[in-house]
């Protein structure tokens, strides 16, 4: 077992940063905790690493009671890129590879890995914020690590620096590295893990294999590893089918589609109306149940509930 | 603890602030030493009347300079966020604690070598020979010069530890400052005598007060001495707290 959390829970005055978290990771898995802003996902990514102290709860990093060399092998970013201003790239790296017990020599193997080489001897303080995500990322990288903590990595960056960030991210992966990312951003999750955490205002509100919690059209497992908390979780509001449908009188055919049974609501689109079913009926019948109406449909398209929608929905 | 010197040099060897700070630092003892000296020959007074209880006397209004850098110094840390990232990168709170203790350890140490070697170095190019009884005489006072200014770091370092912010430190530290000398010379109780700012100023009293007020009701000397250590103690321990429990945020 890499991590194992229990009941983390972090208060800042009445405020809950972070409420009863719990969750594991085992080795190989790339974690992710998702979640809006302010939900709670650095609080909990800073507990699991000592500069947060939590009220209560306790972490388990390599199944051992937790000290400071332990971190020396999880390489982690946390909120924004922190370094000293005044000095340059190598020797910030310098700083912590002497922190890490890593030799010098590494310092250029990492400045490589994201294309930083060229501009080691240049101060933090005139990098763009995009260096300065990828320098972070590059001190992570010091001493190899098995574990990696990334808290919002592609935050700041460009398109093209998202890619790139988001390709090394795979190709350490691929490496074989467990992985910790937080992220608010949804395909981010969706591409790079395997598993999710969801988190909303300090709460854990689903967990499992990230394809479980996309499949599950009407519901959400939770810990499915845990085998405490099985239990299909239903949400009236996942039980929604939205279908796109257009046909040449719109006006006729929202008529119609309101007097069928399975559907809910009808909203109207610009060229098409999006309706709101509460059973998943198949195309072929809503399209005979309209042409014995009379009505030829032009356009018709489920739509298949993505995470973000999911996503959305969960985090109301 | 040669790991956490070498980190700590590692930030401040190309931090020129710190080295322009403590450059002016030392002119400006040499200016104090000058002055003194001037004045002592163009009033008729033997240079070799010179004592180390005067010098440390006046040296003493120079501790606030060092006050400044070790202040901004820490408060950076906070600003940076470099204090959480060290510790994200795998040092302890403690080492944490420790490596900044070291630091105004060594800022004490070096203000008292300044003293001593300009000591010296005036000593000997004055006209009038030092004796080694002069030199010998009241030398302790250079302990309490360092114990003094110790203890007004170990101060400073706490206070930009709880207010995080380098300009709101400084301002909070001149305010306690003054508040702890009008307390004690107000109510002139000997024990309020013993407040933290106050016990500093006591330990090096003015030698030759051009008003002898104020002065009748201190501690013995010992008291006001253990009084700062205690203080030393007190405010490490404060500080070492702090970084071990609170949280490591801006």
């Amino acid at each position: 077992m890499i991590l194992k959390v229990n009941s983390l829970t972090k208060k800042y005055g009445r405020f809950i940063a972070a409420n009863n978290i719990s969750f594991e990771v085992e080795e190989g898995q790339v974690f992710g905790i998702l979640g809006p802003n302010g939900s709670g996902k650095t609080t909990t990514l800073g507990m699991i690493l000592d500069v947060t102290s939590p009220d209560a709860g306790s972490y388990c990093w390599f199944d051992t009671t937790p000290g400071s060399n332990q971190r020396k092998h999880i390489g982690s970013i946390l909120e924004t890129p922190n370094f000293y201003q005044h000095l340059d790239a190598e020797s910030n790296l310098k700083i912590a590879a002497l922190i890490k017990d890593v030799p010098y020599s590494q310092i250029d193997v990492v400045l490589q890995r994201v294309n930083l080489l060229e501009r080691k001897k240049y101060a933090f303080r005139t990098f763009s914020l995009g260096m300065k995500q990828r320098l972070a990322l590059a001190a992570a990288l010091l001493g190899n690590p098995k574990v990696l903590v990334l808290d919002e990595p592609t935050n700041g960056l460009d398109p093209q620096g998202i890619i790139e960030v988001r390709e090394l991210i795979q190709s350490l992966a691929n490496e074989g590295k467990t992985i910790i990312i937080a992220s608010h951003l949804l395909d981010e999750i969706e591409k790079i893990c395997t598993n999710v955490m969801v988190m909303k205002q300090g709460n854990v509100l689903a967990a499992g294999r990230v394809d479980e919690i996309l499949s599950s059209q009407f519901g959400i497992h939770t810990s499915s590893k845990g085998a405490k908390d099985s239990k299909l979780q239903t949400n009236n509001n996942m039980e929604e089918i939205r279908i796109e449908i257009a046909a040449d009188d719109l006006y006729l055919l929202e008529l119609e589609l309101e007097r069928l049974p399975y559907v809910v609501k009808v909203e109207k689109r610009k060229e098409t109306l999006m309706a709101i079913l509460n059973k998943n009926i198949d195309n072929k019948s809503i399209n005979q149940a309209m042409f014995d109406r009379g009505i030829v449909l032009s356009h018709l398209i489920k739509i298949k509930k993505t995470l973000e929608q999911q996503f959305l929905e969960i985090t109301k | 603890m040669l790991k956490l010197l070498t980190i700590e040099w590692q930030k401040i060897k190309p931090y020129t602030f710190f080295w322009l700070f403590t450059g002016v630092y030392f002119f400006m003892l040499f200016a104090v030493f000058y002055i003194a000296y001037h004045l002592m020959e163009i009033n008729g007074i033997k240079t070799s009347s010179i004592s180390w209880h005067g010098m440390t006397y006046i040296s003493g209004y120079l501790n606030f300079f060092l006050v400044l850098l070790v202040i901004l110094y820490s408060t950076n840390e906070y600003q940076f966020n470099t204090y959480r990232q060290n510790v994200i990168d795998g040092l302890s709170r403690r080492q944490i604690f420790f490596s900044k203790l070291l630091i105004n350890l060594g800022i004490a140490i070096y203000s008292t070598l300044s003293l001593f070697v300009l000591f010296i170095i005036f000593s000997l190019i004055s006209p009038d020979s030092l004796s080694i009884e002069a030199f010998s005489n009241e030398i302790y006072y250079l302990f309490y010069h360092f114990i003094k200014c110790f203890c007004l770091l170990s101060i400073a370092y706490f206070l930009s530890l709880v207010l995080k912010k380098g300009i709101i430190s400084i301002l909070f530290f001149v305010v306690v400052w003054m508040v702890d000398v009008v307390i004690s010379m107000a109510t002139n109780t000997t024990i309020l005598e013993l407040l933290p700012f106050s016990s500093c100023g006591n330990l090096i009293i003015n030698p030759m007060p051009a008003l002898p007020i104020g002065y009748s009701d201190l501690p013995s000397e010992s008291n006001i001495l253990y009084s700062v250590i205690f203080y030393v103690l007190l405010f490490n321990a404060l500080s070492f707290w702090w970084l071990t429990k609170k949280d490591l945020r801006a």
